[in-house]
């Protein structure tokens, strides 16, 4: 039952794509637990974020309490990413018994309302069996201990712990007589269960396994190694942890070799469902592409599987173009799902009967060879032209003559053209270092100009420091000070006469000046001199009158 | 550039001649005009595809996928090597998906072409950022990110075409295929190929190939069960 809810879903997002809407469901972290324990349930929501809380109706003798949520991006071949909300619950029984929990209400934010559908949770006693009394304890077991050749088979392993664990790593047996599917891992689930007694936590591994051999494939146990958390911290203040090593348990196993086999027999062990799908069966026209999608989906392997042909048909042409198969673990069951894409080519005109599919598969349930038929359908087929389809509609009364239709042939061979090309890749690499040349070379350029110009203005900058300017910061030693008023006071009279500070003569410069300028300006050069003959400190006035006679010199200018 | 381009007119008859014998019927004689350029150094999208038509229509079914193959990685976004193809590939059962170009892109480009553009973009960066210089006006920005791009785009180009020679695609070809756990005649048997299977070849050992199907699954198979497909 809970394989063909699986099937549901995964027809649900891979054979019904076009209809994919928001999803959701419920499970059930441990189904079976016993009075006074607490187990997690889940709600998940895929495709659409539910604007609030799921809702459980109110049930009299369980306690079911919101406990946390949590978002996350789910990536499928046809659905591409979708983000999936996982709201969790606790529940909490109040006596021994079957509880139906659900169905949860999911309100999106469209006003759109989904329920879940139920699930089952069994109470039992409490007990004092080891595993319940234990700090520790490890199981290991085939779901089923007898299995046909071919068929998958589950291998659980369960580590069961009282105490806090950090991580747990197996040792698997060498399962002979046993294969892994290509690209399938083991299913790592830890859940947790309230217990008066302490919280258990509970590990579960389960691998997909293909029972190749046949006889007794009894395994031994697989080893689990379990980090165990301690009380002591590390010197980081890090908790600290032991590892023990604890043997599961023999896991019996018998493989029955299949019964001889139909001569059409597809290769397919398990319970299967077979979907087809026409993307236009009315009014398709000779010649017109059919997409025609087969999907096989099933708790088996179909890696190896091929559609087979479709027999009788007439009128059709089939191409085949694509499959993809994928296998693995759906909600703790094994899923082997393949879809093949083709194309169907109409080739004569009318209303053509496509032959049922059918597909022997072996069922392990039945234990008997069985046939799965699925219709494909019918294709309308109008003519290919435009006087053909004038003739379906206008012409009256008698059969109108049927076109004959050319077979799909080769597209025609090349009658000219290059018989020998010069692949192109490996010179290109060449080519790119001239086509870079020029561009590389002119940000080289500008490159240097740009160095050139931060230079430049560099230097600028330093010779603008002149003049009036040298006085903005005047040095705090008085022979220095000296020097920069005497320095400031002769570059402002050197730019105002045009000439340079080391061709200045100061009694020439002064004559070409006005009367009252010339005079401040010798005030200005006789207050330093009588301050750089007197020693000591340079007197305020004597800067003051350098200032003074600065402005006055740049005003005149 | 230009030299090659002259060069490679010169090889041009074979596909005409070839047509000629084709067009009279000729099968043999047209595949004794197109092989010796299909499978010599050089050869070109017309001319595997012509070799693979040829092959259709002498019966051979795995041979002509191996041509059509190698046309398709030479003309992708030609439509008769697809069409081709599914007609031979319906023709086929029993065999593995076939395996798909080593990377998306090549399914509508050739590394060539990516190479192409990636010179005229690193050209018409160079262009951009010597007529700036010359306005002494403009972004700089622009004709700079094109010349990355063309870097980038010659870079992906040298990627695939190297991906393309190192791991080229194979048919199985006359007779069934048994694939092996390891390069031995004597290992385990892994999976059996039927003539017509378009399998990767992942590694080359002595006489034998490691070659992987579409659907994944990989063995070791004698080097002349299969055809590796003529570039």
């Amino acid at each position: 039952m809970r394989v063909h809810a699986v099937f549901a879903v995964l027809v649900a997002m891979f054979v019904a794509v076009p209809a994919w809407a928001a999803n959701v469901s419920l499970s059930v972290g441990v189904p079976e637990i016993q009075v006074a324990q607490t187990t997690r349930v889940t709600v998940t929501v895929v495709g659409e974020q539910p604007a609030s809380l799921p809702t459980f109706p109110e049930q009299e003798g369980i306690r079911i309490r919101f406990r946390e949520r949590a978002s996350e991006f789910v990536s499928t071949p046809s659905t591409g990413i979708v983000q999936t909300y996982r709201y969790v619950y606790e529940a909490t029984p109040d006596g021994e018994g079957e509880y139906v929990i659900g169905p949860a209400e999911v309100v999106f934010r469209n006003q759109g309302v989904a329920q879940t559908p139920t699930v089952t949770l069994k109470v039992g006693p409490r007990t004092a069996s080891v595993a319940s009394t234990a700090d520790l304890v490890v199981t290991s077991s085939f779901r089923r201990d007898t299995v046909w050749e071919g068929e998958v088979v589950l291998y659980d392993a369960t580590v069961t712990a009282r105490v806090p664990i950090r991580d747990v790593q197996w040792r698997w047996p060498d399962f002979e007589g046993l294969q892994v599917p290509a690209d399938v891992s083991a299913q790592n689930t830890t859940t947790r269960i309230g217990d008066p007694r302490g919280d258990i936590t509970l590990v579960k591994s389960v691998i997909p396994l293909i029972a190749a051999g046949t006889g007794d494939r009894t395994q031994p146990p697989a080893v689990a190694r379990v980090s165990q958390l301690t009380n002591r911290n590390s010197p980081f203040g890090l908790p600290t942890s032991r590892s023990r090593n604890e043997p599961g348990t023999q896991a019996p196993l018998h493989i029955r070799p299949l019964p001889k086999p139909p001569p059409d027999f597809s290769g397919l062990v398990g319970d299967f469902n077979v979907y087809s799908t026409l993307d236009k069966t009315e009014k398709v026209k000779v010649g017109e592409s059919v997409a025609w999608n087969v999907t096989v989906v099933g708790d088996g392997v179909v890696d190896g599987f091929d559609v087979p042909e479709l027999e009788g048909l007439k009128g059709v042409r089939v191409y085949r173009d694509e499959s993809h198969s994928a296998g693995g673990m759906v909600e703790g069951d094994y899923v082997g799902r393949k879809v093949f894409s083709m194309v169907l080519v109409p080739t004569e005109r009318g209303v053509i009967e496509l032959p049922d599919l059918s597909i022997v598969v072996f069922s392990p349930s039945k234990g008997a060879y069985e046939t799965l038929k699925v219709e494909v359908g019918k294709l309308s087929v109008l003519g290919s032209g435009t006087k053909l389809e004038f003739e379906d509609f206008g012409s009256e009364g008698g059969p109108t003559e049927i076109e004959a239709v050319e077979p799909v042939d080769l597209e025609e061979v090349y009658t000219w053209g290059l018989a020998t090309t010069v692949p192109l890749a490996p010179v290109i690499p060449l080519g790119l270092i001239f086509a870079l040349a020029p561009g590389v070379l002119v940000l080289v350029a500008d490159g240097g100009g740009v160095v050139r110009g931060w230079w430049s203005g560099r230097r600028s900058r330093r010779v603008e420091i002149r003049g009036k300017a040298r006085l903005r910061t005047p040095p705090a030693d008085s022979g220095e000070l000296l020097a920069v008023c005497d320095l400031a006071l002769r570059e402002t009279l050197a730019d105002r006469t045009g000439v340079s500070v080391g061709e200045l003569r100061r009694d020439e410069a002064l004559s070409s000046l006005p009367p009252a300028v010339a005079d401040d300006v010798q005030q200005a050069f006789v207050g330093l001199d009588r301050a750089r003959f007197a020693g000591g400190a340079v007197p305020e006035d004597a800067v003051v009158r350098v200032k003074l006679a600065i402005d006055r010199l740049e005003k005149a200018a | 550039m230009t030299a090659l381009i002259w060069l490679s007119l010169a090889w041009a008859g074979p596909v005409e001649d070839g047509a000629t014998a084709w067009e009279a019927g000729d099968i043999e004689g047209a595949l004794e005009a197109w092989k010796p350029s299909a499978d010599g150094g050089w050869g070109s999208g017309p001319v595997k595809f012509d070799v693979g038509n040829a092959y259709y229509r002498r019966g051979d079914l795995p041979r002509a996928i191996a041509y059509w193959r190698a046309a398709g990685d030479y003309r992708p976004r030609t439509s008769g090597v697809s069409h081709n193809l599914a007609l031979a590939r319906s023709d086929l059962s029993g065999v593995p998906t076939p395996v798909g170009a080593p990377m998306l892109w090549m399914r509508i480009l050739t590394p060539g072409e990516v190479g192409l553009l990636g010179l005229l973009s690193a050209m018409l960066g160079s262009a951009g950022l010597v007529a700036r210089r010359r306005r002494k006006e403009g972004l700089r920005t622009p004709w700079v990110g094109a010349q990355l791009l063309g870097i980038a785009l010659v870079a992906l180009s040298s990627w695939g075409w190297w991906v393309q020679t190192s791991m080229p695609i194979a048919v199985v070809v006359d007779a069934p295929a048994v694939a092996r756990a390891t390069p031995d005649i004597q290992a385990e048997k892994r999976l059996t190929l039927q003539p017509g299977a378009e399998v990767a070849v992942v590694k080359e050992m002595r006489d034998f190939l490691l070659i992987e199907t579409g659907e994944g699954d990989r063995g070791w198979v004698p080097d002349g069960a299969v055809l590796r497909v003529p570039r």
